[in-house]
């Protein structure tokens, strides 16, 4: 092992663990090799996957959606600016490409807007504990039916423990567009929950 | 160490999905595009530096005609 990172050592590419995701960014523009571009790759793919595969239900999919992500991710690596976290520009990168996906497709299987209009609103703050604790299956189901635009915020706010600033830099709206959106994907989110579970409990 | 909600358990699951398989056919694909891509800039850069060495060439052969 000490063989090994003495070698990595005398390659100038030190502990790959030790490798901030900045680093890796710096040194892959600066010298284009493959290992900071496997670094990389190595710590996001499998979260670009399954980010993917939460919004577009279909493992094949998801796959392309990936690759896709990948290649637009490693283009404009340059454009990064270091502002925010890599992992936040990443993950807007991918909510924002599967969305604009899903939307093309024109086959959201969503509930419509309407199906949501009998929610008490006097009643709606929800706390973020009833979401957390539901049932793994029943989460699965929830996320399939609500629409993409809900499922997304919901995604990067208890996933991603992403901040309503950091949201709303992924999204392009106001921090109170921002919680105005969460509250509504909250309640749509307990809807379908009561409609489909609450039958069960009683 | 904070316990996980169910959302990431649920990432956790889906990330699982990336299996071996897909992850060494994924990588394969976006280092060929990008060595695809890396070669096709390449080619470019060469094309335009051809093309402005020989213009500036011309250029300079006009001023020294002069």
């Amino acid at each position: 092992m000490s063989l090994l990172r003495f070698l990595l050592a005398l390659l100038g590419k030190g502990n790959p663990k030790t490798i901030t995701d900045e680093e890796a960014i710096h040194k892959y523009l600066e010298t284009q090799r493959s290992f900071y571009f496997d670094l990389i790759y190595e710590r996001y793919a499998p979260k670009i996957f399954g980010k993917s595969l939460s919004l577009m239900n279909d493992e094949a999919l998801a796959q392309d959606c990936t690759q896709e992500i990948m290649m637009k991710i490693l283009l404009n690596l340059s454009k990064f600016n270091f502002q925010s976290k890599f992992s936040t520009w990443v993950y807007s990168i991918t909510y924002n490409f599967c969305i604009d996906k899903i939307r093309k497709r024109k086959k959201n299987p969503s509930i419509a807007v309407d199906d949501f209009s009998y929610f008490d609103r006097e009643d709606n703050e929800i706390a973020d504990r009833h979401l957390k604790e539901v049932k793994l299956e029943r989460l699965k189901i929830i996320l399939e039916v609500i629409p993409i635009s809900d499922k997304a915020i919901l995604l990067m706010k208890y996933m991603d423990g992403l901040s309503i600033k950091e949201i709303s830099d992924i999204i392009s709206k106001s921090e109170s567009a921002v919680k105005m959106k969460l509250k509504r994907a909250k309640e749509k989110f307990v809807v379908v929950h009561n409609k489909r579970f609450e039958a069960l409990e009683v | 160490m904070m316990s996980k909600n169910v959302f990431q358990e649920l990432q956790e699951e889906l990330e699982s999905k990336f299996t071996k398989e897909k992850d060494d056919h994924l990588k394969l694909q976006v280092k060929g595009s990008m060595n695809g891509l890396t070669f096709i800039a390449d080619i470019f850069e060469l094309f335009l530096t051809k093309f402005i060495n020989v213009f500036i060439g011309k250029g300079g052969d006009h001023k020294n005609k002069k």
